[in-house]
């Protein structure tokens, strides 16, 4: 396209125009900084001295730049099993998540599925009463799950309110291309594999998402499960830090005692530790996350 | 035909992932209650002074070990350790299975998480042979009634080490139903505490003063403190001292009114012999007013009310106020941490004199560190192992191996007379790994942990100071009495106990007149307490 082009097509803005426009960039620009502002303080007080935090609590830039939080955190014993542990989970329990949502939502979403609406309700009942805390343990127990990552995958694999979100979305895409697949001599797990799969790629960017997160931020399944301190996730270890740091044992060696961050210090770095993988998966499924944000909502 | 299969096959995994999300979906991250608040470390066990239980035991501990069953044996333990021990491969653990023939089978979930899974583990109904509680709580006392756990009293005397090791008034706390009731846990001895403050002794120097002993010297005190800049930087920006809550600095509330956290009562007499709840004490109202005048004069720290955990530590060190609560090892504990001159620098002294008292009063509670229960589906002959074991582990062999760990690996050498453990380097690193407060079945051994500092300099210092300190104070022991009825009062008042806590604040801040703050305790606080009030009393006149 030529400059010339390019030209003609630009759209002439009246003046309200460009006053309401310069508001809004404004406007919005506040509320940028709004929703960044608690990040840049957090991460400012994990790098700050907390003698310098007490001295003035309001300052936003420290006089002076401390990494003993963020030194405590990466060098607690576990710190590397905790990784594995949450990487294995968070990539097989999303893989599982999202296979398992694919391969359930598809046949729901198809109205002459028989007895689809008793396993609705089974599943839907499932949303709103659960067995508790001591039969959930008593059956991980019962199956041998105790101790391993399955205990960590298994339960909850499907979240009954994604499902309901991802049946909804298959089916609002049209039966004809499903039809035009099976003419083609497609069979259903070939149309579902090559046809709604494809189709759905915004509303499983979303689930990975939520899923990756959730299985990321958890820790209390482990606190229930896992005995074994080389499988505890990483955010376990994260709190166990935090609640220990929060009495005078965090180590009981007393020659490193002055290498210990103040729990204040230690939650700011905890906190800037467990987004940042957040922060660098979101830019990549943000497309996707916008368009699966309406999911599910209008059909037809 | 092959549609159909297609289909049954895609129903059946459905109906499988259907039945695995019966599971919660959501982890219930919300409803894990709050880490539990404890100061739990050997060095933290370091703040307290030690008993005076120093009965030898030395020639009953050699028959009972010669007697010793040492076959090899598997016990299963629930307990809550930090996360740094590894229980692979540890020296500690095959030292105590070298000696004792136990190898100890530890099931250690979070501690931040340890409560809940002790409440799972009990109400799973598979429980380890041995379960440490650290609290003996009405949960304990559920356990206990509901026939989980073994009753103890008919065993515990066969044992030397734990009879010499653990006092009356230990056994009595871990007892169901009051000292009279039946013992279902062996207590975690730990040593006693010694409440008084830490004073900034360069201060006092420097404004030409000793150490103040009576509310009004304190009184004056602060003045100075506030007008004198003994910080001397010119401003005045220093305070006599900056508390974490209005109940925690025992020093001062010692003088008033017998000590006593928000909503518990003190198990102890007012000045006058009577048993009261708190807020009747003849003490109470004029604490709360000494803390107003405080607050109004500009004497204390105004923004007291925000501090967090130790945030009145850092703030002493860094001389923003002249004096902190603390323990007799306090002071080493900063000259390990970040003060190392914290010695020269700061004194320990008892808490100040009420009116009419003759000395410093120091009220402590038989001091443990939760218990071990015992599964009741062990048998005889284990049962027998396990409470050999515990045993073992309150005598001195016991006591220093599961502390201290090995010699060579985790230490350098060990002085039981001394309390003097050497400690190198790398010998510290190890210990991290393999030793803990945690990992202990008993915090001291007659009375005393297994060191007191990590120096043997710092160590005396401490020693000294604990000696000074018991020869200066009126040693008051709170009795092992329980009374639910008032224990549980505020947890089942939430909202008059949360309404009184911020009376009491808005009162001490100049918000709420003493006329309102009376009405609102005449009006609503007494009358709801009435009852717990009325069963903590004559519990308390009975025990009398």
């Amino acid at each position: 396209m030529t400059a010339h082009a390019k030209r003609s097509k630009k759209v002439k803005h009246s003046l309200g125009d460009r006053i309401f426009s310069v508001f809004n960039h404004i406007l919005l620009g506040f509320l940028a900084l709004a929703c960044i502002f608690p990040l840049f303080y957090v991460f400012m007080y994990s790098i700050t001295p907390y003698n310098e935090y007490l001295a003035n609590p309001l300052r936003l830039f420290p006089p002076e730049i401390t990494l003993t939080a963020y030194k405590e955190l990466l060098t607690f014993p576990l710190m590397k099993t905790g990784y594995f542990s949450t990487l294995f989970v968070t990539v097989i329990g999303t893989a599982l998540n999202i296979f398992l949502l694919c391969i359930t939502a598809y046949p729901l979403s198809k109205r002459n599925l028989k007895g689809r609406n008793i396993i609705m309700a089974l599943i839907t009942f499932t949303m709103f009463f659960n067995g508790g805390m001591i039969p959930n343990y008593m059956l991980v127990r019962e199956l041998h799950l105790l101790d391993t990552y399955w205990a960590l995958i298994f339960p909850g694999a499907i979240s009954a309110y994604n499902l309901i979100l991802m049946r909804n979305f298959v089916s609002a895409i049209p039966s004809s291309l499903e039809e035009a697949a099976y003419i083609d001599g497609a069979n259903e797990l070939q149309i579902l594999g090559r046809v709604i799969v494809p189709l759905c790629k915004p509303a499983i960017a979303t689930f990975t998402l939520f899923h990756a997160v959730g299985h990321w931020n958890s820790y209390f399944n482990a606190t229930m499960y896992i005995n074994d301190r080389n499988k505890w996730p990483l955010m376990l270890i994260v709190r166990e830090m935090v609640a220990e740091s929060g009495t005078n044992m965090v180590h009981q060696s007393a020659t490193v005692m002055e290498d210990l961050a103040q729990p204040f210090t230690l939650q700011m770095a905890v906190i800037i530790f467990t987004i940042i993988p957040i922060l660098c998966v979101y830019p990549f499924v943000q497309k996707y996350f916008m368009q699966g944000m309406l999911m599910g909502s209008v059909k037809g | 035909m092959k549609k159909r299969i297609i289909s049954l096959l895609l129903s059946v995994s459905m109906l499988m992932a259907s039945l695995s999300a019966c599971a919660p979906a959501s982890s219930p991250e919300e409803k894990a209650p709050a880490s539990e608040d404890a100061d739990n470390s050997q060095t933290a066990a370091n703040e307290d002074a030690p008993a005076e239980n120093t009965s030898d035991v030395s020639a009953e501990e050699d028959a009972a070990a010669s007697e010793m069953d040492t076959s090899p044996i598997t016990i299963s333990v629930l307990n809550r350790v930090n996360a740094e021990i590894v229980f692979d491969d540890n020296p500690m653990l095959k030292a105590v299975e070298e000696k004792t023939g136990v190898t100890l089978e530890i099931e250690a979930p979070p501690i931040s998480n340890y409560t809940d899974r002790l409440q799972l583990t009990m109400a799973s109904g598979e429980l380890p042979d041995l379960i440490y509680t650290w609290d003996f709580d009405q949960k304990y006392e559920k356990w206990a009634n509901d026939g989980l756990i073994l009753p103890l009293d008919e065993y515990i005397g066969n044992y030397p080490n734990l009879m010499a090791n653990l006092n009356e008034s230990q056994f009595n706390m871990a007892r169901v139903g009051g000292s009279d009731g039946q013992l279902y846990a062996i207590p975690r001895a730990h040593t006693e505490a010694t409440w008084g403050v830490i004073a900034n002794q360069e201060w006092l120097d420097k404004l030409g003063v000793s150490m103040p002993t009576t509310q009004e010297e304190i009184y004056e005190y602060a003045k100075l403190v506030k007008t004198k800049d003994p910080d001397g930087n010119g401003k005045d920006d220093t305070f006599l001292f900056s508390p974490t809550g209005l109940w925690t600095d025992c020093w001062l509330v010692f003088s008033f009114l017998p000590f006593s956290l928000q909503h518990a009562a003190p198990y102890l007499p007012d000045r006058d012999g009577e048993y009261k709840i708190k807020e009747k004490m003849d003490g109470y109202m004029p604490y709360l007013t000494f803390m107003r005048q405080l607050y109004e004069e500009g004497l204390m720290d105004p923004e007291w009310f925000t501090n967090k955990y130790y945030d009145d530590r850092t703030k002493f060190k860094q001389n923003r106020v002249a004096l902190l609560h603390g323990g007799a090892t306090t002071i080493t504990e900063f000259a390990v941490q970040d003060v190392p001159n914290a010695t020269e620098i700061y004194k320990f002294y008892p808490a100040i004199k009420g009116d009419n008292d003759a000395k410093p009063r120091n009220e402590a509670a038989a001091s443990t560190w939760g218990g071990w229960m015992i599964s009741a589906d062990v048998d005889e002959a284990k049962l027998t192992r396990i409470l050999s074991f515990l045993d073992w582990a309150n005598g001195e062999e016991g006591f220093v191996t599961i502390a201290a760990g090995v010699e060579g690996i985790d230490y350098d050498s060990y002085d039981l007379e001394k309390r003097e453990l050497i400690v190198t380097e790398e010998q510290q690193v190890n210990r991290t790994a393999h030793v803990s407060g945690y990992m202990n079945f008993a915090n001291t051994y007659q009375g005393q942990p297994l060191s007191l500092a990590n120096t043997p300099e710092l160590n005396e210092y401490c020693l000294n100071a604990i000696t000074d300190y018991k020869a200066a104070v009126d040693w008051i022991d709170i009795p092992a009495v329980k009374c639910p009825e008032i224990d549980n009062w505020a947890s089942e008042n939430p909202d008059i106990a949360t309404q009184k806590e911020q009376m009491e604040v808005s009162y001490v801040v100049g918000e709420t007149s003493k006329e309102d703050f009376e009405a609102f305790l005449n009006d609503i606080y007494f009358p709801s307490v009435a009852d717990a009030e009325q069963a903590y009393i004559e519990i308390m006149n009975n025990y009398k």
